[in-house]
C-alpha cells in the first residue's frame, strides 16, 4: 500500500491512535478544570503533594524522551548498539516513573500520621524531647498514640490495640472514659484529632521557615484535610488527582511495555528503525501529556 | 531555539529527514520545569500568588509566624470578589505557569516527534483535535464563570 501523505503508514496509523489519545485527555483535562476552578476552597496542592518528589519524576520522564529520540538517531544512523542501549535506558527511565508515582501512592493514601511518626520521632530525639510515659506534655501523647496504633491494620491484633489507643487517649482526659470495648469509629476520630492537636502543638515550637516547622505545618495541613489519608473517595481533588495521574501512570506503563517488545524485536533484527520511531512518538505523546498534567495538577 | 545537529551523529542516514540538536532541547525544557516549579516553591514561601480562597486549614495563630495565611485570608476577604482574584496575583501565576507548560509541551511536540519536519498535511490532521481541544476548554468556561458569583 502507498504511504498516504508522504508518512509511511505505520507512522499515519500510530498518529490517528494519538489523535483519540489527545481527545482522551482533552476530556479529562477539560472536566478538572471545570471542577477545579469551579470549587472553592481547593486545597494548595502544595500542602498536600510531594511536589518535589513529582518534580524529579518530571525530569525522569524528559530525561527518557532524550533517550528515546537518541535511540532513534542512531539506529537512523545504522548503530544498533548504541540504540539499544539508550532504548534501555529510555526503559529504566520509564520503570522508575511508574515505581515513584506508587511510592507516592503509597504514601497519600496513608494516615498523615504515619508520616508524622517518621519525621516527629527523630525530631523530638535531636532536640531531646524525649517520650515520657503518661507526661501529659503535648510533644509526648501523638508519637506514643500514633505507636499505639500502628498495628491496627492487622485484623488479630486490632481490638487489642483499640482498647490500648482507647487507654491512652484517655489517659488525663476525664471526658474520655475507659471502657474494654470501645467503638473504632470514635477512637479513630478521637486520634485524628489528637494527633492534629499534638501536630499544632509541636509546630509552634519550630520557627515556621525551619526545615523542622514546615514539615509540621505541612503535616499538620494534611492531617486536617485528609486525616483518614489521601484517598480517591475524599474529594474533587482527591478523586480527578487520582483519575488523572492513574491513567496517565497507566499509559507510561503501557509504554514500557511496548519499549521492552520493541527492544526485544530490535535486539533479533524483527524491528527496525520505524518500529522506534513510531513508539518513540507514543512515548513522547506520555511525556507530552505528563507535562500539561504536572503543570495543572501539581502546580496551579 | 537551536536545531543544530549533534556533531558525531550521521544526521541523513536511512532517508530520514532532519535531527535537531536534542540535547539543547533538553537543557530547555529543565530550565523551563525548573522555573515552573520554582512559582509554587516562591508562593509557598513568600505567599506570592496564593490562591485567595484556599483555606487557611489550621488555624493562623497556632502557628509562631504564620502570617501569610492569616494576612491571604484576611485580604480575601476583605476584598470586592474581582479584586480579591486579582491583587492576589494568582491569575498570574495561573497564566504564567500555563504558558510555560504550554511552551514545553509544544517543545516535545515539534521537535522530538518532528513535527516540525513532518510536513504540512500532518500538522493539518492534527490541528483538528488541537482546535478541539481548545473548543472544550473555551465551552466549559462559562460553567465555571457561572459559579463564581456564588463562589469568590
Amino acid at each position: 500500500m502507498p504511504p498516504a501523505i508522504g508518512l509511511p503508514n505505520v507512522k499515519l496509523c500510530m498518529w490517528l491512535f494519538l489523535v483519540s489519545e489527545v481527545m482522551f485527555f482533552a476530556g479529562l483535562i477539560g472536566a478538572y478544570i471545570v471542577i477545579r476552578f469551579g470549587t472553592a476552597g481547593w486545597p494548595n496542592p502544595y500542602d498536600i503533594l510531594a511536589v518535589r518528589i513529582t518534580a524529579f519524576n518530571t525530569f525522569l520522564l524528559i530525561c527518557s524522551s532524550v533517550t528515546m529520540v537518541k535511540a532513534f538517531q542512531w539506529s537512523d544512523a545504522g548503530d544498533r548498539g548504541r540504540a539499544m542501549k539508550f532504548l534501555t535506558a529510555t526503559i529504566f527511565g520509564g520503570a522508575l516513573f511508574v515505581g515513584i508515582q506508587v511510592y507516592e501512592y503509597r504514601h497519600l493514601l496513608h494516615a498523615p500520621s504515619h508520616t508524622l511518626l517518621e519525621n516527629v520521632e527523630d525530631m523530638m530525639a535531636e532536640r531531646g524531647l524525649a517520650v515520657e510515659e503518661g507526661s501529659g506534655h503535648a510533644t509526648a501523647v501523638g508519637p506514643q498514640i500514633i505507636l499505639a496504633s500502628m498495628g491496627q491494620s492487622e485484623e488479630a491484633k486490632q481490638n487489642e490495640q483499640l482498647i490500648k489507643l482507647h487507654d491512652l487517649l484517655a489517659e488525663g482526659r476525664p471526658d474520655i472514659k475507659k471502657t474494654a470495648a470501645p467503638s473504632k469509629l470514635e477512637v479513630v476520630k478521637e486520634w485524628d484529632r489528637r494527633v492534629l492537636e499534638e501536630t499544632i502543638a509541636l509546630a509552634a515550637l519550630f520557627p515556621a521557615d525551619s526545615k523542622e516547622g514546615s514539615a509540621l505545618r505541612t503535616i499538620g495541613r494534611h492531617q486536617n484535610l485528609y486525616p483518614e489519608g489521601f484517598v480517591p473517595s475524599r474529594d474533587n481533588f482527591t478523586s480527578t488527582f487520582y483519575i488523572m495521574t492513574g491513567f496517565h501512570g497507566f499509559h507510561v506503563f503501557g509504554g514500557v511495555v511496548a519499549l521492552i517488545a520493541i527492544l526485544a524485536l530490535y535486539a533479533v533484527r524483527k524491528a527496525g528503525t520505524m518500529a522506534i520511531e513510531v513508539v518513540g512518538l507514543y512515548w513522547h505523546f506520555v511525556d507530552l501529556v505528563w507535562i500539561i498534567l504536572f503543570t495543572i495538577v501539581y502546580l496551579m | 531555539m537551536t536545531t543544530a545537529t549533534a556533531a558525531s551523529i550521521p544526521t541523513h542516514a536511512s532517508g530520514h529527514s532532519h535531527h535537531p540538536n536534542y540535547i539543547a532541547i533538553f537543557i530547555w525544557l529543565v530550565i523551563l520545569t525548573f522555573i515552573e516549579v520554582s512559582i509554587p516553591e516562591l508562593v509557598h514561601i513568600k505567599g506570592v500568588g496564593h490562591d485567595p480562597m484556599t483555606p487557611s486549614v489550621l488555624a493562623p495563630d497556632a502557628y509562631q509566624g504564620a502570617d501569610v495565611d492569616k494576612n491571604v485570608q484576611q485580604a480575601a476577604l476583605a476584598m470586592a470578589p474581582t479584586e480579591r482574584f486579582q491583587a492576589s496575583g494568582w491569575a498570574m501565576r495561573i497564566g504564567v505557569l500555563a504558558v510555560l507548560a504550554l511552551i514545553k509541551a509544544a517543545m516535545v511536540g515539534a521537535y522530538f516527534m518532528h513535527l516540525r519536519f513532518d510536513g504540512w498535511k500532518l500538522n493539518m490532521i492534527l490541528a483538528a483535535p488541537t482546535a478541539l481541544f481548545v473548543f472544550i476548554i473555551i465551552m466549559l468556561t462559562p460553567d465555571i464563570a457561572w459559579q463564581w458569583p456564588q463562589l469568590y
